[in-house]
């Protein structure tokens, strides 16, 4: 960039003048005036990272510990009150973010890196690989998302890092569907007869020039995605194979109020809900934005 | 076509395989099986007994051979449509399936109804007032839909309806056959709720596709040569936005089998999904390999159903 910069200053031998590119800020302070959906999404997601980054600052109990009487309204003590059994709802809430978020991001990140790399292997080796690969992810998508994490959990046990692998691996299959199409459109491509002409190997065109041109679905399918896997385990949470009932998260906590529905405090009911309400929302808001930038193909999807 | 469809039903077979293959080898590694479980419902007096009682219940279940046996024993007696029985609930798993099967086709169908009826339409009028108001809130509110969690919504509606209205909805189990008023006021509120987020992604794929098609030439040559702008709407424009959202409504329908898991917990709806909750719970392992296989088959005909609607709907698409 900077030398094109230098190039348009000396204007190349009078003859091309190129215009300087926008710089990065320029370039995003356009995409916030063209989409300002995506930056209240993306304003969202901040302040509930922001939750989850001074949740220990932030709270007034202890998020795990008895803190009071138990279904406690709102109060000055208890900002949400106190759930069944006692504990500060807010505190919990603060901490549930953790856990929450960390589960949605690494649960997409594993999945959709998983399926870019096997899509891509899967495409560029073809033959029987190809075929197997592609039987899987059929026998795969064939198994309802919810149904297989369920067993994942119940093969585990209930773990934070036990949710994030069962939410993950519904999200290798797609990743690996669009990948590979993405891949075989790529690999016809001139630029890719071109490298091979000129002696470069199958490994080293298919992750330095090909995987390069196929990282544009891989950011919009993560960023669709996070917002379900929050929700997946909030119903994992509510199905008995979360995180576990102690770990604060969003999901168990909501939990607790939809299994108990009259037992609890109106907070307990609202205040976890509007938290995944809300992260979902956020990041719907920001995907469907990045996706009309990077991949109008996808929009669809 | 003839020929189409059986080289489709053909491949339907290492699919499904594959896919149990999947589910049998997870309860496989899962700790704990039927048999130390129902050994642990026994009073045993002494070791030796207990080890003897075990031999016995792991032989009865055909849990004593070799895995790759019990998945080619399970295989083979589903060739001949044995799907074994339950291990708790001492019955076979056919009976399972066809008592419970019934209430989950009853509420997708609620499901794709009410989905069909709210999004679709949504999904044209916000294509036509493309960025008007009406667009903007249908936007909102399908995004909304797809946001907030089934499980929040379900709990909120049983909250408001008992602390608002004073009012419980009855949450038991009423055959439409005996009490349509009873069972229909039961499951209206699952199927409502799972609306909201099927119908969010519908209405938005139905908006993009007819935006895309409203500016297609087609259309505009159809206004030109004097055609009324409903006539062009209904009849050149919504025909081709619809395949595939077609496709999104099978992949909904397929999904719908055991997927309304959750609705069915909160509302309790004794249907396939909290039969397939239950069956993993008590690790009822051919009620499961039952479930999953049956949920299989259904996917993979929807999805040759739509693909063979294409060619109903675009005479132009040709299967050979």
């Amino acid at each position: 960039m900077a030398m094109e910069g230098d190039a348009a200053a000396a204007g190349v031998a009078g003859e091309l003048v190129l215009r300087r590119q926008p710089s990065t800020t320029t370039k995003l302070a356009r995409w916030c005036r063209k989409n300002p959906v995506g930056v209240a999404g993306w304003v969202l997601i901040m302040i509930l990272l922001a939750m989850a980054a001074f949740a220990d600052i932030a709270s007034t109990h202890e998020p795990n510990k008895l803190a009071g009487s138990i279904n406690e309204l709102p109060s000055s003590t208890h900002y949400l009150g106190t759930d069944l059994v006692g504990r500060d709802i807010f505190s919990r809430l603060l901490h549930g973010a953790r856990v929450s978020l960390a589960v949605g991001f690494w649960a997409v990140f594993m999945g959709v890196t998983a399926g870019l790399l096997l899509g891509l292997v899967s495409a560029y080796a073809g033959g029987i690989f190809d075929l197997l690969v592609q039987r899987l992810v059929d026998a795969n998508i064939a198994i309802p998302g919810i149904v297989l994490a369920l067993v994942i959990v119940a093969v585990l046990g209930p773990s934070v890092t036990n949710v994030i692998i069962a939410l993950a691996i519904n999200y290798i299959s797609t990743a690996t569907r669009v990948t590979r199409s993405v891949v075989l459109r790529e690999k016809a491509r001139v630029y890719v007869e071109a490298a091979r002409s000129l002696g470069a190997s199958s490994t080293r065109i298919m992750f330095l020039h090909v995987l390069p041109n196929s990282i544009s679905p891989y950011l919009v399918l993560v960023s669709v995605s996070i917002g379900s896997a929050i929700i997946g385990e909030a119903s994992l949470s509510f199905l008995g194979a979360g995180v576990g009932a102690d770990t604060a998260s969003w999901g168990s906590m909501l939990s607790t109020a939809a299994a108990r529905p009259y037992d609890v405090s109106w907070t307990l009911a609202l205040a976890p809900g509007m938290a995944i309400a809300l992260a979902v929302l956020g990041f719907n808001l920001f995907a469907d934005s990045l996706r009309d930038t990077l991949d109008p193909r996808l929009r669809n999807r | 076509m003839r020929e189409y469809i059986a080289k489709r039903v053909l491949l339907m077979v290492p699919t499904a395989i594959l896919a149990t293959l999947i589910v049998f080898a997870l309860m496989k590694v899962a700790p704990g099986d039927p048999a130390t479980a129902i050994l642990a419902d026994l009073d045993v007096i002494s070791q030796e007994a207990e080890a003897e009682a075990e031999a016995r219940i792991r032989a009865q279940l055909g849990l004593d051979k070799p895995l790759p046996i019990q998945y080619l024993n399970w295989l083979g007696a589903v060739a001949r449509f044995e799907f074994g029985d339950s291990i708790w609930q001492y019955r076979p798993v056919r009976d399972i399936v066809l008592e419970r099967l019934p209430r989950t086709m009853e509420l997708g169908a609620l499901i794709v109804l009410l989905t069909a009826l709210w999004a679709v339409p949504g999904g044209i009028i916000s294509a036509v007032q493309h960025n008007k108001m009406t667009d903007q809130v249908l936007r909102v509110l399908s995004i909304s839909g797809l946001s907030i969690p089934n499980v929040w919504l379900g709990t909120l509606v049983i909250f408001a309806l008992a602390a608002y209205f004073n009012w419980l909805p009855s949450l038991r189990w009423h055959s439409p056959m005996d009490d349509l008023g009873a069972n229909l006021s039961h499951i209206i509120f699952p199927a409502i709720i799972v609306s909201s987020s099927t119908g969010a992604s519908i209405l938005r794929m139905t908006r993009s596709q007819m935006l895309e098609v409203l500016r297609e030439d087609y259309v505009r040559t159809a206004r030109a040569k004097g055609l009324g702008f409903q006539l062009v709407l209904i009849r050149h424009a919504l025909r081709n936005a619809l395949l595939p959202v077609l496709t999104q409504f099978g992949g909904l329908m397929g999904v719908m089998i055991t997927g309304v898991v959750v609705t069915e917990t909160i509302f309790q709806v004794p249907g396939m999904g909290r039969a397939m909750v239950e069956a993993i719970g008590s690790r009822d392992y051919p009620i499961i390999q039952g479930l999953v296989l049956l949920n299989i088959a259904m996917v993979l005909i929807i999805n040759l159903i739509v693909d063979l609607l294409y060619s109903v709907i675009d005479p132009r698409i040709r299967y050979a």
